[in-house]
């Protein structure tokens, strides 16, 4: 749940990028980082291990400014995507607001993605969130491969394979260069931020 | 109450419209964008961003080939080949290790690469700049090799621990060969040396305890009851 600080006038909303390894989550960090940085005047920063016992992710924070008379802190994180780093990515997961699920548009990767969002919702359920519930963007990365004659799936087949029962907003994207990052970002902080007010009122 | 949750998604998007702008291409992503097409690395550039996606043989094969292309081509440049080399090394290493290659290696990799292109682009750069940015390179290759190195010595001493160990103790001196002809990295030789001198010095101070007892054994009795009050 967001941090509400009540006697500052604080709200701190946590955004998870979710999904298999190599998906393109920090890319979407990077991107935005990279862009943008002039204006949300932040750092990036890795945390990264080899093994398990410590974090292993990417953090990127950033202010809003006034909404509503608080003042909205947006903190972006993404998960380590490797089956081994299970312990990591729930520990990332705590007290999760909001996920953007990037999924892998190469046919190799239909099976991980599929483990991936089944990893998710074992996951938030241990927080007692259900990915029914919970504020979720799919993102289908990697478009762009199809001009390198990489197969990929479907629009149609990810929305069926990933999406068909949770009928939330999607994507199609490429983080490398850019393409609905932006989009992505904005769809799940409005949806984050609807279901935060509707949370405390 | 519906028309709050449309006021504040409106207040939000309005905010998020502000932040993120796009369409506006930063003149420093313009001359990125040119500076690609035009160098000579534009294809170890585009291979390098399909590492970061994946790394396979066929991604590293593409790699390998191109780096070897490029020190041909530059075959002589004193500055440009051991960017080259190190590149060479660094993908030979992703290549058999993939997945479970040292994370670092990648991140090195990418930064050779960023390094390699800054002194390509350069043509104002001085000689002298350009050996440092290369010297720069190399500690950063040679840290990641020592920790490379590192990890996998740790690894291998655990399995032969039993053979290596007891000539230390023995006080040999360790310019240690493992059976197999593997040598111990220098970290693993330095801290078994720094366990060698503590063990002689606790032996030290034990011998210089047992001969204290025995002067104190041969010492009067009530120098002997003084101590045993203790």
């Amino acid at each position: 749940m967001a941090f509400v600080n009540l006697k500052k006038k604080e709200v701190q909303v946590k955004i998870v990028y979710y999904g298999p390894g190599r998906g393109g989550k920090t890319t979407n960090l990077e991107y935005i980082y990279n862009k943008f940085n002039d204006r949300i005047k932040t750092e990036m920063i890795a945390i990264k291990t080899q093994g398990d016992r410590t974090l292993f992710f990417d953090f990127l924070p950033f202010e809003m400014g006034k909404i509503k008379g608080y003042d909205v802190k947006i903190q972006l994180y993404t998960v380590p995507g490797q089956v081994k780093y299970n312990a990591t990515r729930r520990l990332v997961l705590r007290g999760v607001d909001g996920v953007v699920f990037v999924a892998d548009s190469m046919k190799v990767r239909k099976k991980s993605n599929m483990l991936s969002v089944k990893n998710l919702q074992e996951n938030l359920s241990t927080y007692k969130k259900s990915i029914f519930k919970i504020p979720l963007v799919f993102q289908y990365n990697k478009r762009d491969l199809a001009g390198d004659g990489i197969p990929l799936l479907s629009y149609e087949t990810m929305e069926k394979d990933l999406n068909s029962r949770l009928k939330v907003p999607s994507f199609e994207a490429s983080a490398l260069q850019g393409d609905s990052v932006v989009k992505t970002l904005k769809k799940i902080i409005t949806l984050t931020m609807a279901a935060l007010e509707k949370e405390f009122k | 109450m519906a028309k709050n949750k449309a006021k504040l998604t409106d207040e939000v998007e309005k905010r998020l419209d502000e932040i993120f702008i796009e369409g506006e291409s930063t003149p420093d992503a313009e001359k990125e964008h040119v500076d690609a097409q035009a160098s000579p690395l534009r294809e170890l550039q585009s291979v390098i961003l399909s590492i970061e996606w994946e790394i396979s043989d066929d991604v590293m094969r593409r790699f390998l080939d191109e780096v070897t292309r490029l020190k041909n081509s530059y075959n002589g440049d004193r500055i440009l080949t051991p960017f080259f080399k190190m590149l060479d090394s660094l993908g030979r290493y992703i290549q058999k290790y993939k997945a479970k290659a040292n994370p670092e290696a990648v991140n090195v990799l990418n930064s050779v690469y960023a390094a390699l292109e800054e002194v390509l682009s350069s043509d104002g750069v001085k000689e002298i700049e350009k050996e440092t940015i290369l010297l720069e390179e190399v500690q950063r290759f040679k840290d990641l090799k020592r920790e490379i190195q590192g990890q996998k010595g740790v690894i291998e001493v655990k399995g032969k621990a039993r053979k290596g160990v007891p000539e230390l103790v023995e006080g040999k001196d360790v310019s240690i060969d493992m059976e197999d002809g593997q040598q111990i990295p220098e970290t693993v030789v330095a801290a078994l040396n720094e366990i060698k001198a503590l063990i002689q010095s606790e032996f030290k101070a034990l011998r210089e305890e047992i001969q204290g007892l025995r002067d104190d054994k041969n010492a009067p009795k009530h120098k002997l009851g003084r101590k045993g009050k203790k």
